[in-house]
């Protein structure tokens, strides 16, 4: 996807901006405080309607004002241009996708963008919530089924706290309708958590080794279940589901013409998504049964716990994933706890990276990326790394304070902020 | 408050209603005819002064028995259960369907307090336990809360010796596959049946 033109109003610190964008990206440089963050903030804005920062849209209208407008207008190769905007007044937040309402589910990820920045590290040392987050948006953008699910299980949830607050006294038979929704969508969302685990685990250790720059550095996770005790059994039985086809690096991804791109006599994309895809799509797997089933019995062995603290304390919304890597003799170290800056820095490029190719992969199309002041963090060669993973024509927007003092063959078109206006440096 | 401001208030009450839009419904009927307007205000009394609730089905009715109720032609032995009473409307419509019905008035939603107490759930328990009713049809939305409360309804009716069934959902007629999101087919390939 290529971001063609960017207007906003109101958002943060731009009063009012209409920029016309270069397909290869920019370079935003300026001293701090001038609104870099805010411009990549606004692009991805428009891949999921809230801010990457995680602040509340009141935060992310101007100071003092309640509202903002963003419009962008985007291209995917061989397909017409779609126009995106987001109106945001107080609470109310409309969306119009080629001038039509329409409600936000319906169209996260239309506009595509990952971004890259120095908080990341707390994917790795941070709180669980950041892990599953991780997932679930990497999942919700790959697969609508997984998005489905996410949407209904947090609803169901917060009905059956609900019903877990009125008291111990709460009635077996009030809660058993919640029980019921929260397996149905609870083990949607852990199968397909376990199975992309699975699949992506050989490339999420190929990157970080690459990162780390010695085949010693390659990290492996794991998927720490509240329901899954004694997790191996289901695990197991969900490997020998998933067929042992290795992922696609986005160059491999390229040659065999998978990407979005232009057929020879320039007619539509040929992107093939079913012959690509074979383990992403058994509907029915048996994997679901046995999750299914793991959850519940979870479920029964902790539902007087459960009356007691009067919350849900089984399901994928308290899981968590751990990064390890293997010491020399043999140990498993984990990174969360034990991890040095730079391995935790290494982790979570590494999920970043895994992010822009899972996403590439599953939605054929290139992400836009979005680079906030990431090299300060990084000795060259990592930095050179990180632009290595960069897709030729991949649009990057990246934001320094300082001249960049990289010696790399990305050429793109400096911008630099002043007094909420982005100009040709 | 004048008179004006006073019933552009009550408009902005009505659901899917702004101030915006009350303010101009307000000055419309302003400009109609005066007799125009009070046919609106007269049918407005109209219904909330005769309009009660079916003693059987709780659905909408000028009388002790609703219309469908009171029809003989119906078929007592299929109750199809829904959440409101303007779902019954659009099931008529269909014309398909030659039961009775039950409206809940709700459904479950723990969230905003809304229990089975606040259901019409005994009416429904009553209606089932006087015997000759073969089936039930829960007709609650295919949502979080449709679905729950549908499961509720399953677990009370069940062991009065009914058969509960549910309706099917899936891809809509006259729809074309292709357009249908995953998460419907899904739906529809695990609903399926056998021909």
């Amino acid at each position: 996807m290529i971001l063609l033109s960017l207007e906003l109003q109101g958002f943060r610190n731009f009063t009012s901006l209409s920029l016309p964008l270069d397909s290869r990206g920019a370079v935003l440089e300026a001293p701090n405080g001038r609104g870099k963050t805010n411009f990549l903030e606004a692009i991805h804005y428009l891949s999921l309607f809230r801010s990457f920062r995680g602040a509340p849209d009141s935060e992310v209208a101007s100071f003092g004002t309640r509202s903002f407008v963003l419009h962008g207008e985007l291209t995917r190769e061989g397909d017409r241009r779609t126009g995106i905007g987001v109106a945001v007044d107080g609470a109310r937040k409309r969306l119009a996708v080629d001038g039509r309402a329409g409600r936000p589910a319906e169209h996260v990820g239309t506009a595509l963008s990952v971004v890259l920045c120095p908080e990341d590290i707390r994917l790795v040392q941070g709180s669980p919530g950041r892990r599953r987050r991780y997932l679930d948006v990497v999942l919700a953008l790959s697969s609508a089924r997984y998005f489905h699910a996410l949407q209904e299980y947090r609803r169901v949830l917060r009905h059956r706290n609900s019903v877990l607050q009125s008291g111990t006294q709460a009635d077996v038979a009030l809660l058993e309708p919640w029980t019921e929704g929260l397996l149905r969508h609870g083990a949607v969302i852990l199968r397909e958590r376990l199975r992309f685990l699975t699949r992506w685990g050989p490339r999420f250790a190929e990157i970080s080794a690459q990162l780390a720059g010695t085949s010693a550095g390659a990290l492996s996770w794991r998927y720490e279940s509240s329901s899954l005790p004694a997790g191996e059994a289901v695990e197991a039985s969900l490997r020998q589901v998933v067929s042992v086809e290795q992922p696609v690096s986005i160059g491999q991804a390229e040659a065999s013409g998978m990407l979005a791109l232009p057929d020879q006599d320039g007619g539509p994309a040929s992107y093939q998504p079913a012959a690509r895809r074979p383990s992403a799509d058994f509907p029915d797997a048996p994997g679901l049964d046995d999750v299914t089933a793991a959850l519940r019995a979870e479920l029964e062995r902790r539902a007087w716990l459960e009356r007691r603290r009067g919350v849900t304390l089984v399901g994928p919304h308290r899981d968590d994933l751990s990064f390890h890597s293997l010491e020399p003799s043999g140990a498993e170290r984990d990174l969360r706890k034990f991890g040095s800056q730079g391995e935790q820095r290494t982790a979570a490029l590494s999920l970043r990276f895994l992010e822009l190719e899972v996403l590439s992969h599953e939605r054929g199309e290139l992400p836009v990326v979005l680079l906030d002041d990431v090299f300060s963090e990084l000795d060259p060669r990592r930095s050179r790394e990180l632009l290595g993973f960069l897709a030729p024509g991949q649009q990057v927007f990246l934001t320094t304070p300082k001249p960049l003092a990289l010696d790399t063959s990305l050429d793109l078109p400096r911008y630099t902020i002043a007094e909420g206006t982005v100009r040709a440096a | 408050m004048d008179a004006i401001d006073t019933l552009v208030e009550e408009f902005a009450r009505l659901p899917g209603i702004g101030r915006k839009t009350a303010g101009r419904l307000t000055f419309f009927l302003l400009k109609r005819p005066r007799d125009e307007a009070l046919r609106l205000a007269h049918a407005i009394q109209d219904v909330t002064e005769r309009v009660v609730f079916c003693s059987r089905c709780a659905n909408v009715s000028e009388d002790e028995l609703c219309a469908i109720c009171r029809d003989p032609r119906r078929d007592p032995r299929l109750i199809c259960v829904v959440e409101e009473a303007s779902d019954i409307r659009i099931i008529e419509r269909s014309g398909g369907f030659r039961g009775l019905y039950h409206v809940l008035h709700g459904r479950l939603s723990p969230l905003e307090g809304r229990g089975p107490d606040t259901l019409t759930l005994e009416l429904l328990e009553r209606r089932v336990g006087e015997g000759g009713v073969d089936e039930v049809i829960l007709a609650t939305n295919p949502d979080v809360e449709g679905e729950a409360t549908a499961l509720f309804l399953q677990r009370r009716l069940q062991p009065l010796g009914v058969r509960v069934s549910r309706i099917a959902r899936g891809i809509p007629m006259g729809g074309d596959i292709e357009f249908v999101d995953e998460v419907t087919i899904g739906e529809a390939l695990a609903g399926r049946r056998e021909l």
